[in-house]
């Protein structure tokens, strides 16, 4: 692949596949390095590209594979955990401030919601955070998931399902609700 | 409805891509069986808690800045981890061919390259000509040459850092990039001619170019004081990579020459200390 393609290429995607990684491993350094990961791998088999599924979703595919790999190396949730939990210093108080929710009670309660899926998320397993992240980040079809994750779509909509149902369980968790 | 066929309608549901009629259905069934509200309830917490947090776990935002672009072209093309040379090698065999081909020069129109020294002069490398060379600061006709490789045809033509590159071919240099194209006519084995500015007198320098693409690697290299130590390699491809790399790699290069050497040292050694096979 030219170094031009691989420019294109880049500039293309760049900003969802980072998006995506950021949301997976929930850490910009690791995400940039896993965006970058994908794009070399991606410019070296370009040949076994051969346009059966979108260019994006070839790419989220690598981005997926590169991430299980990561997130094998990190040792799993307990890592994850304090990853997203360190990625929060990105998150300035004026990030929350939507103009529909300056009520200060309104801010404290979606912030907490924020952490709450912060957590959920980051106890997921790879494929449940990327299926959520296909999902409801990229608003992707099911029949595109299905084919970055080369399985039934059966299978995205369960992991869907179970990934929500956790979610909605550590927003239940009293132990969580202090304030 | 029953409860399998109602659960499977929940995501559904929830993107709100349920017909109508659908939707009623499952309405009344949700209305009829406690256990699938319940689930439905607490799928539809997760999402709505999902929805909300999203935008903050993974903000729409410009991620890819310049630093980051050029950080993987670099990496790319052996920045942080240079390609190793045994495996680039096996490729170059099939490439070489191909390369060859298709064109002599193929690699030619790719390798007009900006290339940042440590002194941050943005130098322009022409490596079918082997020389580094950058455009006057004060915006005068020319470029000078910063740099010559050796063993090059530059460096065989004797060009000379502080020559300045008038013409290639009769053709003015203003922009770098036509630089790569008389390489491309030239073909394998040509020879082409540049108008240099030597001190005051201006020079026509024929230079014979060995078309074959060829592969540079440079030391970290002393370019303020005129020559980089750079190596003129008969192989095919062309890479840039940073200075620091560069490095690497031809420590690398020159370790494995050396055991080579070492190794043929050994051999001889033990073939003079080997007497003649006496009654053979």
């Amino acid at each position: 692949m030219s170094e031009k393609s691989l420019r294109k290429l880049v500039e293309q995607h760049y900003d969802r596949i980072f998006r995506a990684a950021r949301f997976m491993c929930g850490d910009v350094q690791a995400a940039e390095d896993l965006t970058q990961e994908t794009f070399l791998a991606a410019a070296n088999s370009l040949d076994r590209f051969e346009g059966r599924s979108s260019v994006y979703t070839w790419l989220y595919g690598i981005l997926l594979n590169k991430f299980r790999r990561w997130l094998r190396k990190r040792d799993m949730a307990a890592t994850s955990l304090q990853g997203l939990a360190e990625a929060d210093e990105h998150l300035e108080v004026e990030d929350i401030l939507q103009p529909d929710h300056t009520d200060p009670s309104a801010v404290a309660e979606r912030r907490e919601t924020v952490e709450l899926v912060r957590a959920a998320i980051a106890g997921l397993s790879a494929d449940h955070r990327a299926v959520i992240g296909m999902r409801y980040i990229e608003g992707m079809p099911y029949q595109e998931i299905a084919d970055v994750l080369e399985c039934p779509i059966g299978t995205v909509k369960s992991r869907i399902h179970y990934a929500l149902r956790k979610i909605a369980d550590e927003l239940a968790d009293p132990d969580e609700e202090g304030g | 409805m029953d409860c399998t066929e109602a659960s499977q309608e929940f995501l559904e549901a929830l993107d709100g891509a349920l017909s109508k009629p659908d939707l009623s259905r499952l309405r009344e069934h949700l209305d009829r069986c406690g256990s699938c509200r319940a689930e439905f309830e607490r799928l539809h917490k997760g999402w709505n808690a999902v929805r909300i947090a999203l935008p903050e776990l993974a903000p729409r935002e410009r991620y890819l800045t310049t630093a980051r672009l050029e950080r993987l072209m670099n990496f790319r093309s052996g920045g942080r981890a240079p390609l190793r040379l045994m495996t680039l090698r096996r490729f170059v065999a099939a490439a070489a061919v191909a390369i060859i081909l298709v064109s002599g020069f193929f690699i030619a129109s790719d390798v007009v390259r900006m290339w940042k020294v440590e002194h941050q002069e943005p130098l322009i490398v022409l490596d079918w000509l082997g020389v580094a060379v950058a455009q006057d600061a004060e915006g005068r006709e020319g470029l000078e040459v910063k740099a010559v490789l050796e063993d090059s045809p530059a460096h065989a033509a004797g060009l000379r850092p502080a020559d300045v590159l008038l013409q290639v071919e009769d053709r003015g240099v203003d922009d770098p990039a036509m630089l790569a194209h008389p390489a491309f006519r030239v073909g394998r084995g040509g020879t082409i001619r540049l108008q240099v500015l030597r001190g005051d007198r201006i020079e026509t320098v024929p230079v014979a170019v060995d078309s074959r693409p060829t592969l540079l690697y440079a030391g970290a290299g002393r370019p303020a004081k005129g020559v980089l130590r750079l190596r003129w390699r008969k192989t095919v491809g062309a890479f840039r990579t940073a200075p620091a790399a560069w490095e690497a790699e031809e420590v690398r290069v020159l370790r494995e020459e050396n055991e080579g050497l070492r190794e043929r040292i050994r051999q001889l050694e033990q073939s003079l200390n080997q007497p003649e096979p006496a009654g053979q």
